[in-house]
């Protein structure tokens, strides 16, 4: 379990996200905790349904019924922001949290030019008037890379391409200068080459302006060149969190070390890939013990039953029972 | 937005929804269990909006019995109303059984004729829901046809069909029925219009409702025939014949339910509309329409009940079909709430 | 024409292959606004061989026309010029219909989205067995079960699974359906279009190692269609690089990902994430994907290519052959880069 600790600029704490439905209660994120440090680029990586979106929704207060915070807490800058009513919320996503979704077309509204409706954001959050506001978003779409932004900032969504739309969205997102950014998965949509022009915007921007970045992707390959730390989640919950380098090279958790071996690599041929027999378990069927036991080739006895809880590791914190000191004795015997 | 994916297919009804729920908030049963057919209707999601509305429950009941009463009318109507043999003119005009001229043979009166109303009604439910039902079976199979075809043909075909339906669509479908009527009154003799009234009836309502069919079924043929698994189909070599019955037609007929039933009930008040109007099903063999049509000539005679209870009976009717309509069209369509 | 024809005739053999899509405005817009008719060259003239039991990739970026090559060769669309040859037998234009129709139960076809592959209303059993049906494989119900169950055992499912309806299966598990009816028609030649680009990466690796294992096991060709490079440098024999319509560079795998010629294969290689974390940035690319409605003139790739020149906006460079590797590139037939 982390400890909160006090420059956090994001805590989350416990946080357990419920979806109520007539045959019973299905969790979907199941007791996570992390921390974001300001300027930090925290990457979220797993498969889809291991809660990882849901989380960030959560964050930003966009969980949609019938999902909902069943218990923990979300601290942001030392306030507790998850049980606020939904118009303070409004205030504090888009003013202190940006969002970046998947797809920059929905994100966009097509009926407005792109310049309307960055001025509008920015009337929202800051006190500027519409001549003032203006020339803030002409200075946002110049940093965010939009060649001719004098020009384009009279354009509608569908004028733009894929990456230029993305851009667009990162501007939206940055418009009232947030301390942190949700980024849900930005780049899935997107071409490699263009994936990587947003990457290191992305990355550039938020290291210029000290903002912190939540990079919620399933590609270990934009977590490893991003992120600063990350965490690996797995059926609602963190199996692995720590510094990318640690995580990506020498990874801890069984579930992570076979997510590794499964990613081709360009360089070394290697006639099969390593492979995690079966898939991720339905919402309704999540074992008891440790989700991953079902997958696990290092499955033990305890795993069955006994859910192990994030424990620290080097400088990362896993959660596994092979890291236990009994498992350690017992991996050490062998 | 955000949790398109994750959240917003949390709602438990819908195929498509199952599909892509199926693998990130997966709300399926677990393949592993085996359950009786009967359990899995029960349970099915469509069988629980039915169960958790009370209002559809009830318009379930109210078709059910006035289905059930008008079906066996034979059977279960207290009197034979066309049998002149029973009649007796001296029984005419009799008020509902509780009035105080009422008589205890007949339950809610009697028509000028003297024939037992709720019999009489009972019978007439029965011509006006054959009508209703054959008109909406006709225009199905027609619509569904031609905008399959047209679906999933395209090209001249498509554009002539849509082309037509768009034409049968800019015309009232109650004038093209009093078009269709009148014509064939004026060709054929009145007998045998008598005759053949209720397939004149079927023809010219069913033929005013088949451009909704075709226009629904070519929408969603032009979204299925694009997917994959009718690719798949392609690339295995199955003719395209088979491909449209086979693979998109069950893929389609979600909505086609829908429109049946709200059709449904569109054609019986199109044929009691018709019968009211005089060019429908003739009084010796009345539907609701002609009863409605025949009562209110006494209406002002004080003679109310011969044109209120066939009134109401309609109205029931028509709301209950329309509210069964309105849950399909709910159930099976989550997206739209 | 490459090193396989050497050996042995290609399997598949596809030469000059057009296919333009039209999307014109309405007559009556084209009437009125005075428009031209528009067409979309989603294939402009390519030309490949595939030898028996080798895998060729084809790679690009969205909207390249790679999928579109993998329908054209299904017969899925008629090609606007160019010749299909399957064993020798020409089955690319309407003419050859009849040929077509012969050779079409060689081939196969594996698609990406798992979750519209497959006919939600029909169960697993009949999905299976409805190229044995077709072809006329098997007769008697009992013997295609029997069939369908082993089949169904050779994709790591179980025979049990026969009675169930897609939607109670994974994504991964829904591709493993869709892998085993198209071995249900015996083919030799599977297209594969994107087939694990919508799976998680755990369930990538196991359909990509099953395809593999099948591969070896059943002597099969595969045509295999991705954007992503890591995994077309797994799979592959020999792969193809395309860009707006057209194959700019093609070699066998190891020479094409250890030493790239065309100044947009290097791009695309540049652009891939660094998993080793060896501190290497990322190049990122200048510029977009031009619109195949109206490409640039002469080489397409010549408003983002650092090496360009005035000979590369005017005129296209037609594909060479150095040693194997086919670059259609002026500054490599001059010697201006590597």
């Amino acid at each position: 379990m982390p400890k909160p600790s006090n420059q956090a600029l994001l805590s989350v704490r416990n946080l357990r996200i419920e979806f109520p439905n007539r045959r019973g209660i299905l969790v979907a994120v199941d007791d996570i905790s992390f921390d974001i440090a300001p300027g930090e680029i925290l990457g979220v990586v797993g498969e889809s349904g291991a809660g990882k979106s849901l989380t960030g929704a959560a964050i930003i207060g966009l969980l949609e019924p019938p999902g909902r915070i069943a218990r923990g807490e979300i601290i942001l800058e030392g306030e507790r922001i998850d049980h606020l009513p939904y118009e303070e919320l409004r205030k504090i996503r888009g003013r202190r949290i940006g969002a970046i979704f998947q797809d920059p077309l929905t994100s966009l509204n097509p009926l407005y030019s792109v310049g309307r409706q960055l001025i509008e954001t920015i009337q929202t959050h800051l006190p500027l008037n519409e001549r003032e506001a203006r020339v803030r978003a002409l200075e946002l779409l110049e940093e965010v890379g939009i060649p001719g932004a004098e020009e384009r900032i009279d354009h509608y969504p569908h004028q733009f391409s894929g990456g230029m739309r993305q851009r667009v969205v990162i501007a939206l997102a940055l418009c009232a200068e947030p301390r942190l950014i949700i980024a849900d998965e930005p780049t899935t949509a997107l071409d490699v080459s263009i994936q990587a022009q947003i990457i290191s915007l992305l990355k550039g921007l938020c290291h210029e302006h000290g903002t912190a970045v939540m990079l919620v992707t399933h590609d270990m390959g934009v977590i490893a060149e991003a992120a600063d730390r990350v965490a690996v989640m797995y059926s609602g919950r963190i199996a692995e969190i720590g510094p990318v380098q640690e995580v990506v090279r020498t990874a801890k958790h069984p579930y992570t070390h076979g997510l590794m071996g499964s990613i081709p690599h360009i360089g070394h041929h290697v006639d099969q890939l390593t492979q995690i027999e079966g898939s991720m378990p339905r919402l309704q069927e999540i074992p008891t013990g440790c989700p991953f036991n079902p997958r696990c080739i290092q499955v033990m006895d305890r795993c069955l039953v006994e859910r192990p809880d994030l424990q620290g590791v080097d400088q990362s914190e896993v959660a596994c029972h092979l890291f236990d000191e009994a498992g350690l004795a017992a991996g050490a015997g062998e | 937005m955000w949790s398109i994916r994750d959240c917003a297919l949390i709602n438990p009804l819908g195929a498509d929804m199952a599909e892509q729920t199926a693998e990130s908030l997966p709300l399926t049963e677990s393949p592993t269990r085996t359950q009786s057919t009967f359990y899995r209707i029960w349970d099915s999601d469509v069988c629980y909006s039915f169960r958790s509305s009370k209002v559809t429950i009830v318009a379930a009941v109210v078709t059910a019995v006035i289905f059930f009463l008008a079906i066996f009318a034979p059977w279960v109507a207290p009197h034979r109303p066309f049998d002149v043999a029973t009649i007796d003119l001296m029984d005419a005009e009799l008020p509902p059984s509780w009035e105080q001229e009422g008589d205890s043979r007949f339950l809610i009166g009697t028509d000028n004729l003297g024939r037992d109303l709720l019999s009489t009604i009972l019978y007439g439910t029965r011509i006006s829901l054959i009508v209703g039902f054959l008109s909406v079976i006709f225009g199905l199979v027609v619509g569904v046809t031609l905008g399959l075809m047209s679906g999933y043909m395209g090209g001249y075909v498509d554009a002539f069909i849509m082309r037509v339906a768009e034409i049968q669509l800019s015309i009232p479908g109650i004038l093209v029925a009093l078009l269709l009527a009148g014509t064939l009154r004026g060709v054929i003799s009145a007998e045998a219009y008598n005759e053949a009234i209720i397939y004149v009836l079927v023809l010219t309502i069913g033929t005013s409702i088949w451009p909704q069919f075709a226009r629904t079924v070519r929408g969603s043929t032009l979204v299925e025939r694009n997917k994959e698994y009718v690719l798949a189909a392609r690339v295995i070599g199955l003719s395209r014949f088979s491909i449209m019955l086979r693979h998109v037609l069950p893929n389609v007929m979600g909505p086609v339910l829908v429109i049946a039933t709200i059709n449904l009930a569109i054609a019986i008040l199109t044929e009691a509309t018709l019968s009211f109007l005089g060019v429908g099903v003739p009084p010796t063999q009345p539907s609701l329409g002609t009863l409605i049509n025949e009562g209110q000539n006494y209406l002002f005679s004080g003679l109310w009940w011969i044109t209120i209870f066939p009134g109401a009976v309609l109205a029931i009717l028509v709301l209950a079909v329309n509210l069964l309509g309105d849950w399909l069209r709910d159930a099976l369509n989550p997206k739209l709430r | 024409m490459n090193d396989v024809a050497k050996i042995e005739a290609p399997l598949l053999s596809v030469d000059g292959l057009v296919r333009h899509f039209d999307v014109s405005a309405p007559f009556l817009n084209r009437l009125i606004e005075r428009l031209d008719r528009a067409y979309v060259k989603a294939v402009d003239g390519i030309s490949f061989d595939i030898g028996r039991g080798e895998t060729f990739s084809l790679v690009g970026e969205s909207g390249c026309g790679k999928s579109t090559v993998a329908r054209l060769i299904v017969g899925l669309y008629q090609p606007t010029a160019g010749s299909i040859q399957y064993e020798g037998v020409e089955i690319g234009p309407r003419e050859a219909a009849a040929d077509r129709k012969r050779i079409q139960p060689h081939m196969q076809m594996i698609f990406q989205d798992p979750f519209a592959s497959l006919n939600p209303r029909w169960r697993v059993a009949d999905i299976i067995a409805e190229p044995i049906n077709v072809r006329g494989l098997l007769k008697g119900r009992a013997e295609i079960m029997t069939r369908v169950g082993d089949l169904l055992s050779q994709v790591g499912l179980s025979p049990a699974d026969r009675e169930r309806f897609p939607h109670e299966f994974s994504g991964g598990q829904r591709q493993r359906i869709s892998i085993a009816r198209a071995l249900a028609g015996e083919p030799e030649f599977l297209v594969c279009d994107e087939p694990t680009s919508a799976l998680d990466v755990s369930v990538q690796a196991q359909i990509l190692n099953l395809m593999k294992e099948l591969q070896n096991r059943l002597g099969l060709t595969y045509l295999f269609i991705s954007h992503d490079l890591a995994v077309v440098y797994h799979v592959s024999t020999r792969v193809g690089v395309m860009y707006l319509g057209r194959l700019v560079e093609w070699a066998e795998t190891k020479t094409l990902f250890e030493n790239p010629r065309h100044p947009y294969t290097r791009m695309l290689l540049d652009a891939i994430p660094d998993l080793e974390m060896s501190g290497r940035q990322r190049i990122p690319v200048a510029g977009e994907v031009p619109s195949p409605i109206n490409p640039p003139s002469g080489c397409a790739f010549h408003p983002r290519c650092p090496h360009a020149e005035a000979r590369c906006r005017t005129e296209m460079p037609l594909p060479r052959n150095y040693d194997g590797v086919h670059v259609a590139c002026h500054a490599v037939a001059d010697g201006r880069i590597g």
